[in-house]
């Protein structure tokens, strides 16, 4: 379905067709992405786990964070559309919070572009959305691993533009519970509200 | 730096001026916050075209950037794939939309990092053979805190 979508595509492709191993390792997963609304159905697929990336402060694991409940948004530092959007609703959702909340909640941003992104670029990209949220960054073969682990689909793309490529990526929020399981995922262009709303219900002493 | 404003507002006359007799109008013109690591950043408005023929967006060029490109993002396959377009249309009497998710005007490689507030200059072509000189205000992103949708519980 989505490679004779690929033919509808109103520009020139034909620079564009190097899609890589990764997504296709992956590819069996977009059925479960295709329109989904609210609580996504992938986590059924998907299903989390841990994992350990570099950071300016050394590898971080999902362990640490164990009592916590964790955020993932998988991006790149390139993008200047959905993971700004998403990364700036995240912000909002967590300034919602009440600050007791707020501290029992991890925000990880993780690259998807670790040829560009270096883990200083990625730490102060994060930090401006948030204050605490991390900036991970791993091998191409370990952030593969990771995002297939999560569901996450994405693929390099070759494009005829300065920017040389770019990283098609789908676009969730992805919540891990205080127990380290992936507990629900929160599609794209949902507001602040809706992302706040979604930290709560898996921190289990929170006023619901 | 007075220089520079002189030009700033002559563009500013000469940007009205087209108006007065050209078809195309720029609205809102505004160029996105981004982290001061970022290289690039996207710059949204509404393009009106009061004349009674389509005119096409074919490039854009500004100094705040290497590169200034025109762009769409599409979704497909579950994922969202930023594209370079050729040209972006504005129908006879109709109005197109650049805003997040859709259309923008990609500055590709930022000469320094932008902050709130700061006014990039960009200057619009069509293939009327018009241009467009505008100064867009760089603005936070603004996302709708929104209503909470209902969390189904489990
Ligand atoms: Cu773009």
């Amino acid at each position: 379905m989505h490679t004779d979508q690929r033919a509808r595509t109103p520009f020139r492709l034909s620079s564009l067709l190097l899609v890589s191993v990764l997504s296709i390792a992956s590819i069996g997963l977009v059925a479960a992405h295709d329109g989904t609304h609210g609580l996504a159905h992938e986590t059924g697929v998907a299903k989390g786990g841990d994992f350990t990336l570099d950071s300016t402060a050394g590898p971080v694991a999902l362990k640490q964070f164990r009592g916590k409940v964790v955020v993932l948004y998988f991006g790149y530092t390139f993008c200047p559309d959905a993971c700004p959007t998403t990364l700036s609703a995240l912000g909002g959702a967590m300034r919602s919070l009440t600050p007791a909340d707020a501290t029992q909640i991890q925000p990880l941003f993780i690259t998807l572009d670790p040829a560009r992104d270096d883990v200083k670029r990625m730490a102060e990209y994060s930090r401006f959305f948030y204050p605490t949220m991390l900036g991970l960054r791993g091998s191409e073969e370990r952030l593969a691993a990771v995002a297939k682990q999560y569901g996450v689909l994405f693929a390099k793309q070759k494009v005829d533009s300065a920017a040389n490529y770019v990283v098609d990526h789908s676009s969730f929020l992805y919540v891990v519970g205080t127990d380290g399981k992936l507990s629900r995922s929160v599609p794209y262009g949902a507001p602040p509200l809706e992302i706040a709303a979604a930290l709560r219900a898996a921190l289990p002493h929170s006023a619901k | 730096m007075k220089r520079f404003l002189l030009a700033a507002v002559f563009a500013t006359l000469w940007a009205g001026a087209a108006l007065a007799d050209g078809a195309i109008s720029i609205g809102d013109p505004h160029v996105r916050l981004v982290p001061p690591t970022a290289e690039n950043t996207g710059i949204f408005m509404v393009i009106r075209n009061q004349g009674d023929k389509d005119v096409k967006l074919i490039g854009a060029d500004s100094p705040a950037s290497k590169k200034a490109e025109l762009h769409t993002v599409i979704e497909e396959g579950g994922m969202k794939k930023m594209r370079p377009v050729h040209d972006i249309s504005v129908k006879a009497k109709g109005e197109t939309v650049l805003k997040p998710g859709d259309y923008h005007v990609m500055l590709i490689g930022l000469t320094k990092p932008l902050q709130e507030g700061d006014i990039v200059p960009l200057t619009l072509r069509f293939d009327d053979g018009s241009s467009q000189s505008l100064q867009a205000p760089v603005r936070k992103i603004q996302v709708p805190m929104g209503p909470a949708a209902a969390m189904p519980t489990k």
